[in-house]
């Protein structure tokens, strides 16, 4: 695995080892296609999956797409960063095929545009018009309260002490 | 398989064997399930709540925990709590929300709400109810205070005993500290401040309750700087003890830290170390003013005195110079910090800690005159015609003496008189010399542990048990350890010698338990045994009374002071407009948090006094 | 109730046919309580594989929006009389779910229901007791959903059609948000 690693570090990317069976590499948005595909070639011929992460405070989203190779027993997570304002991407279904519902269902639940990804239709929810609800910017809590009309009470009764100031 | 190998006409016939056996199927309702004991739920199964109502006390940790939002606490005034710090509050719970994590019964720090194993519970609402009232009237019938009533079948319960891998750690971090034959040959600080490490792991076990706020004495954001600490960040941390305590380090190191004796930890463990984590807090930040971005208001152009500089006046300084008042300390000494400064040993406060926060208050800009002592340099009558409004924290400065015979005799000296003559290395050779100390108070025990520092071979003679002393119990224990002993139930009765001090003798009372529940009452007769012990000095830590002598009788006499205490209300408002008191003088417990908070509310006081007189 | 009725009711509550339909986790806990362990055939209770064949509703834990619009459905397909069970915290209240943007609150804004069960998720005993209480409420004429959700039916439809059919976003401010993606 340490070869990959090596591999990946001398193409001018940022790889580590996360153990023993598992490795991440960080790669820039424009070469995720030539890495992705140059891993499939070097044994990476499963698709294990594409997450999304949100990380607010750096304005950008996180995609992790998840790689197996069946040969080495060993997994790859290939790293990339967008940013969360414009949030667009190209489409991986070339590579894999599979890509086109991870990718539909991440464009639900964030809003990343996959460009070359054919149907983005929304997937799990239904008639949703608001902030894609995995956003960390969309708060589940006023949404629920507004939507099915309650009024949640956060303090629980619990009193704040009384001061004299 | 028997069956299989015996191909034969019969073979149907061996079905009737189950005919005896006892069937698989659970017939429940109809038959009980003891029946089947598997069958049952499991003996730790995560039911309906049970909660012993008596000992909750109602800190409202289940209800931050709770995932699901299940629980709400409400007041209820007919419960009687057993612990002294406890609320009135109990935990309702929502089992249209509960999902029986059982997390809010791994973090009860009493043990009292538990789980049973009963788990039955329907509802039907029926024609009766208008649908618009259904969705409402459903989520009530699932809503309820659990009691006892289920706890005669628990399922998940916490015992004492069996702390679960600690969901709260029970096991204080405790500070190094010297060890007592090392630590009694010198004055120095014995208690070391917590490194970063130890003061993180201890402010990592905080609950965030606020329990110890209650009992804090001017109600500091207790959780909120543990957290901060916990974060590793002590200069937050500062910010939110400066909020409501400007003599941080102080607090840290001689508090008498109430907060601890509340902490729900200590419950069913060790109680949070607050008081150290203060210290810890306030010693890794060096300039207070610098690093809180600290900035007295605008001024306004009042002016306000205060007399004394104790931690009273101090506080009430450094509060209304953040209001915009101009403010003037004056102090009878040669130094600020009254019984901090005069009263405290050094091994417990060292001095320079006592001037970072002295100094950081003073350099906001207040003015501070020492060696002027009102009444006599200054008549009171002036102060209170020169400055808008004048604060009193003179603090009690009257000891008490012991009034029995020979109490005149050198060598026989008042507790706080002697710890000024330490503080001022002025104290008499006591290498090798018998020493006798009466009283059981921290100023007894500060007295009893200098005279130990100065080589002295010293008996401590309180009048109740040392469970009675009102002294803190580690300042006790650490005072045995260095080799003090204690006399339970001795009254002074006399002290013999010529010239100076050479024999005390003292009764040993019996003890009369006390019908109401308080602290025993000494009782001396003629049949009590009497004992006398060789002694070069007897040193009475009996009390201090208020020395009110600077202020003219009239006023003395409309402010209703009883040669004990000043009567005054929440803001340290007296009879007399624009006269507050505060500290010792008016307060009900006599430490330095009290005597902070008393002079932050007179701050206030001040404040609103004079917006009304506009 | 005439005795014709009183007659009806009563075999009614001995053979409720259920339908084999589960929303949430609690689908978990009927296996045991169908198959012999706990054996529900010992009341007349089976699965029944279409609506328009069962009697009971069985609303297994949480309902998302998009499982809420089938259920619906098949509640409406179902022939009266016709009976509803909620399982669990999630159906009474919210459960776990109370924050979620996917799962209702309260399920008796939107169908009718007989029985609650309280429990996450109700043990099959406490399934089996609910089910005799059921057979009771029905042979005495009691459990009358089916009635409620036809004399309120408006009410009811109101309640999912502000589930189902929002024009505009629930959260004021999110639109620009989305637009901006």
């Amino acid at each position: 695995m340490l070869d990959f690693v090596e591999k990946l570090n001398s193409m001018g990317l940022d790889a580590k080892p996360l153990g023993k069976w598992e490795f991440e590499v960080t790669v820039p948005k424009e070469r995720v296609a030539e890495i992705l595909s140059y891993l499939k070639s070097a044994g990476f011929r499963a698709f294990m999956g594409l997450a999304c992460v949100d990380w607010i405070d750096d304005g950008e989203f996180e995609l992790v797409y998840n790689l197996q190779s069946y040969g080495e027993a060993i997994q790859a997570l290939v790293k990339t960063r967008i940013s969360r304002v414009k949030p667009i991407m190209d489409s991986m279904m070339q590579l894999w095929e599979l890509c086109q519902v991870y990718e539909r269902e991440i464009h639900e639940f964030f809003g990343v545009k996959f460009v070359g990804n054919p149907n983005l239709e929304p997937f799990f929810l239904e008639n949703w018009l608001d902030t894609p609800p995995l956003r960390k910017d969309f708060d589940t809590l006023a949404y629920s309260q507004e939507l099915f009309e309650f009024k949640e009470d956060e303090t629980h009764g619990i009193e704040t002490p009384e001061r004299i100031e | 398989m028997t069956i299989d190998a015996k191909r034969n006409g019969l073979v149907p016939i061996s079905a009737l064997k189950y005919l005896f056996k006892k069937p698989h199927t659970v017939r429940y309702p109809k038959e009980d399930l003891e029946v089947f004991p598997i069958e049952g739920n499991s003996p730790t199964y995560r039911g309906f709540h049970t909660n012993d109502l008596e000992k909750c006390i109602g800190c409202g940790n289940c209800a931050a925990v709770c995932p699901a939002s299940a629980i709400t606490m409400v007041k209820d005034e007919n419960v009687e709590p057993k612990r002294k710090f406890a609320k009135k509050y109990r935990p309702i719970i929502d089992y249209g929300r509960c999902c029986f994590c059982a997390q809010c019964v791994d973090i009860c720090p009493t043990g009292s709400l538990q789980m049973s194993r009963e788990y039955i519970h329907t509802f039907h609402p029926d024609l009766s109810i208008a649908v618009e009232e259904e969705p409402e009237t459903v989520a009530k019938n699932f809503v309820w205070r659990p009691d006892l009533t289920h706890s005669d079948n628990p399922g998940y319960v916490r015992l004492e005993g069996d702390l679960l891998n600690k969901t709260i750690d029970f096991d204080r971090t405790d500070p190094r500290v010297e060890p007592a034959n090392e630590r009694k040959l010198s004055f120095a600080k014995f208690v070391h401040t917590y490194s970063r490490e130890e003061a993180e792991r201890e402010a990592s076990r905080c609950l965030g309750c606020g329990a110890c706020v209650e009992a804090c004495p001017n109600q500091l954001h207790i959780p909120e700087y543990i957290s901060a600490i916990a974060k590793g960040d002590p200069k937050e941390s500062l910010d939110w003890v400066y909020k409501r305590n400007p003599l941080p380090l102080i607090c840290g190191e001689v508090c008498t830290h109430q907060c601890e004796e509340a902490c729900v930890v200590g419950i069913q463990g060790e109680p949070l170390a607050i008081r150290w984590l203060k210290a810890y807090s306030a010693s890794n930040v060096d300039d207070y003013r610098e690093a809180l971005n600290i900035r007295p208001a605008k001024s306004n152009g009042k002016k306000l005195a205060a007399v004394g500089a104790g931690p009273a006046s101090l506080s009430f300084g450094y509060y209304a110079k953040r209001l915009g008042y101009d403010v003037t300390i004056y102090e009878a000494e040669k130094k600020p910090g009254g019984a901090m400064m005069w009263g405290i040993p050094k091994y417990r406060l060292p001095k320079e800690e006592l001037m970072k926060d002295i100094n950081a208050i003073l350099n906001l800009g207040i003015e501070l005159r020492t060696n002027v002592r009102i009444g006599k340099d200054i008549l009171f009558g002036e102060l209170l015609k020169d400055y808008d409004a004048v604060f009193v924290g003179t603090g009690n400065s009257k000891p008490l003496t012991l009034r029995i015979e020979g109490e005149n005799l050198p060598g026989v000296m008042q507790g706080l008189t002697f710890m000024r003559l330490v503080n001022e290395e002025k104290a008499p050779d006591l290498e090798g010399k018998q020493m006798v100390v009466i009283g059981g108070g921290n100023v007894a025990m500060d007295v009893a542990r200098s005279s130990v520092r100065l080589g002295a071979d010293v008996t401590i003679v309180y009048r109740r048990r040392i469970v009675d002393m009102p002294a803190d119990p580690e300042e006790i224990r650490e005072a045995q350890e260095e080799g003090i002993r204690v006399v339970e139930a001795g009254v002074p009765l006399k002290i013999y010698g010529e010239k100076s001090v050479e024999e005390f003798e003292y009764a040993v009372a019996s003890l009369v338990p006390d019908p109401k529940g308080g602290r025993p009452r000494p009782v001396v007769d003629d049949n009590s045994p009497r004992k006398k012990i060789k002694a070069d000095y007897v040193i009475a830590a009996i009390g201090q009374h208020p020395n009110l002598d600077f202020l003219p009788e009239d006023i003395q006499k409309k402010i209703g002071f009883d040669g004990k205490r000043v009567p005054v209300d929440d803001y340290g408002r007296t009879n007399i407009k624009g006269l507050f008191f505060g500290g010792d003088l008016s307060n009900r417990r006599q430490d330095i948090i009290s005597a902070i908070g008393a002079g932050q509310r007179a701050a206030k006081g001040v404040d609103l006094y004079l917006a009304s007189q506009k | 109730m005439s005795e014709w009725d009183e007659l009806v009711n009563y075999f009614r509550g001995r053979s409720m046919w259920m339908l084999h339909y589960c929303t949430g986790c609690g689908a978990i806990e009927l296996p045991p309580t169908m198959t012999s362990r706990w054996d529900m055939e010992r009341f007349g209770i089976i699965p029944m594989a279409t609506p328009r064949q069962a009697d009971i509703l069985l609303i297994t834990g949480y309902l998302s929006i998009k499982t809420l619009k089938r259920v619906v459905y098949t509640y409406e397909q179902m022939s009266a009389p016709k009976w509803v069970l909620g399982f669990g915290s999630c159906t009474i209240n919210g459960g776990i779910y109370w924050d979620s943007y996917g799962v209702i609150q309260n399920l008796d804004k939107y169908i009718p229901v007989d029985l609650y069960i309280a429990g996450c998720m109700p043990r099959p005993e406490a399934i089996l007791d609910a089910f005799g209480k059921l057979k009771k409420m029905v042979q005495k004429g009691e459990a009358k959903g089916y009635e409620k959700y036809i004399k309120n039916y408006d009410w009811y439809k109101a309640n999912q059609d502000r589930v189902f059919r929002r024009t505009e976003p629930v959260l004021r401010k999110a639109e620009e948000v989305t637009k901006s993606a």
